[in-house]
């Protein structure tokens, strides 16, 4: 069983997009959309939720105000500035890291595990898939990234499917790490401008340092051919293949509006390109 | 003595009592056991999988593992195989030797 991971550096450059075409276009895998702070990989293909489960991924102070004596040590302690005047804790402040809970002399904090987000497995129009959405505010999202990758490896597992496709998050922090680790190979999908150059370079920096195997895809290559250059000969530099580029195509949009993946909608420019991209991937990688 | 299959039941059990900190899932769940073996002279062994090869809980939890099935009436020894880990030949030592 292979584990194909995408992720960007810079967001917007079109990951899901493609990640929901490679969806397209794979046979036998197993989805999982790991951009759990802002999923949106179901928008293309359509889930039918199959079972649901709360996610709860640390904890919260609360203060029993019967038992508080208003001492203010808590206060004192806090260094996230959570704990109000009136000794309330704000939830959207707290970080959890219970050092109320051990100063108070009168245990009245206690800690509770509040609902951060919820996880589900589906049936979408390109086969099974793990998915997951934080409610607004919450973190811990690597937590969850590592949940849903699981599950989606169970599934693959019991189902004999040989391919998990991961849509990963944007960026080079705790959920891409957790997204990335022990993958069997990485996609960076980053576009043409100097951001989309810097964040693919800190993507590189990232998978090289947990030495998984990586390849680069520029997408709306033509509309800066120039910076497009640099990309490919960055990651040249860095050890990591490119598999193509994919050039700006209006279809691409006119698939999304449609709440469709350009891979099924069409033989334009894009979708031509992607589908080069995909065999090259199939070839060399899988 | 009592019958093989009540043993391997209550260590099925414990195992499912093992909750990988990070997903708050079981480790049953996460299919990270595998080929459990319960003789009826109360030696089991198993094969653990870290979710990772990287995984930072793998210690933790197999030392779980090992206390809680160990603390099980009837269990004599517990082996425990490790695999998929960058540090499995150490793990091993610790938990086995």
């Amino acid at each position: 069983m292979k584990e194909l991971v995408i992720i960007s550096g810079k967001g917007g450059t079109g990951k899901t997009t493609l990640a929901a075409s490679f969806a397209y276009l794979a046979e036998n895998k197993v989805l999982a959309d790991c951009d759990v702070d802002a999923a949106d990989l179901h928008i293309l293909v359509h889930p039918e939720v199959l079972h649901e489960e709360t996610f709860r991924g640390g904890v919260k102070a609360c203060i029993e105000s019967s038992r508080c004596v208003a001492c203010g040590l808590c206060r004192d302690a806090c260094r996230f500035a959570a704990i109000s005047q009136d000794f309330e804790v704000s939830h959207f402040l707290c970080e959890g890291c219970a050092v109320c809970f051990h100063v108070c002399p009168e245990d009245a904090v206690i800690l509770e595990e509040p609902v951060n987000g919820r996880w589900f497995i589906s049936e979408t129009r390109f086969g099974p898939m793990v998915h997951a959405a934080l409610l607004p505010g919450e973190e811990n999202s690597g937590k969850l990234v590592a949940l849903v990758r699981n599950q989606a490896r169970v599934l693959a597992t019991k189902q004999g499917r040989g391919l998990i496709l991961v849509d990963g998050a944007p960026g080079v922090g705790c959920p891409v790490i957790s997204s990335v680790t022990g993958a069997d190979h990485v996609v960076i999908v980053t576009e043409p401008t100097l951001s989309g150059l810097h964040d693919m370079d800190r993507a590189l920096e990232l998978v090289r340092g947990f030495r998984i195997p990586a390849s680069v895809i520029v997408n709306k290559a033509d509309i800066n051919p120039d910076v497009a250059d640099s990309i490919e000969k960055r990651a040249g530099e860095s050890g990591a293949k490119v598999l193509g580029r994919i050039p700006y195509d209006s279809a691409v949009i006119k698939a999304i509006v449609q709440c469709r993946c350009v891979a099924e909608e069409s033989y334009g420019p894009a979708s031509t390109a992607i589908r080069h991209v995909w065999d090259r991937l199939e070839a060399d990688v899988l | 003595m009592r019958q093989n299959d009540d043993l391997r039941k209550e260590v099925e059990q414990a195992l499912s009592e093992v909750i990988d900190p990070e997903t708050g899932l079981s480790i049953m769940r996460m299919d990270l056991i595998h080929d459990v073996d319960v003789q009826s002279t109360g030696n089991v062994s198993l094969i653990f999988r870290p979710s990772s090869p990287v995984c930072p809980m793998a210690y933790a939890l197999a030392n779980s593992i090992k206390s809680k099935i160990g603390n099980l009436n009837g269990v004599n020894s517990v082996s425990i195989k490790v695999e998929n880990f960058y540090r499995s030949e150490h793990l091993e030592e610790l938990l086995n030797g």
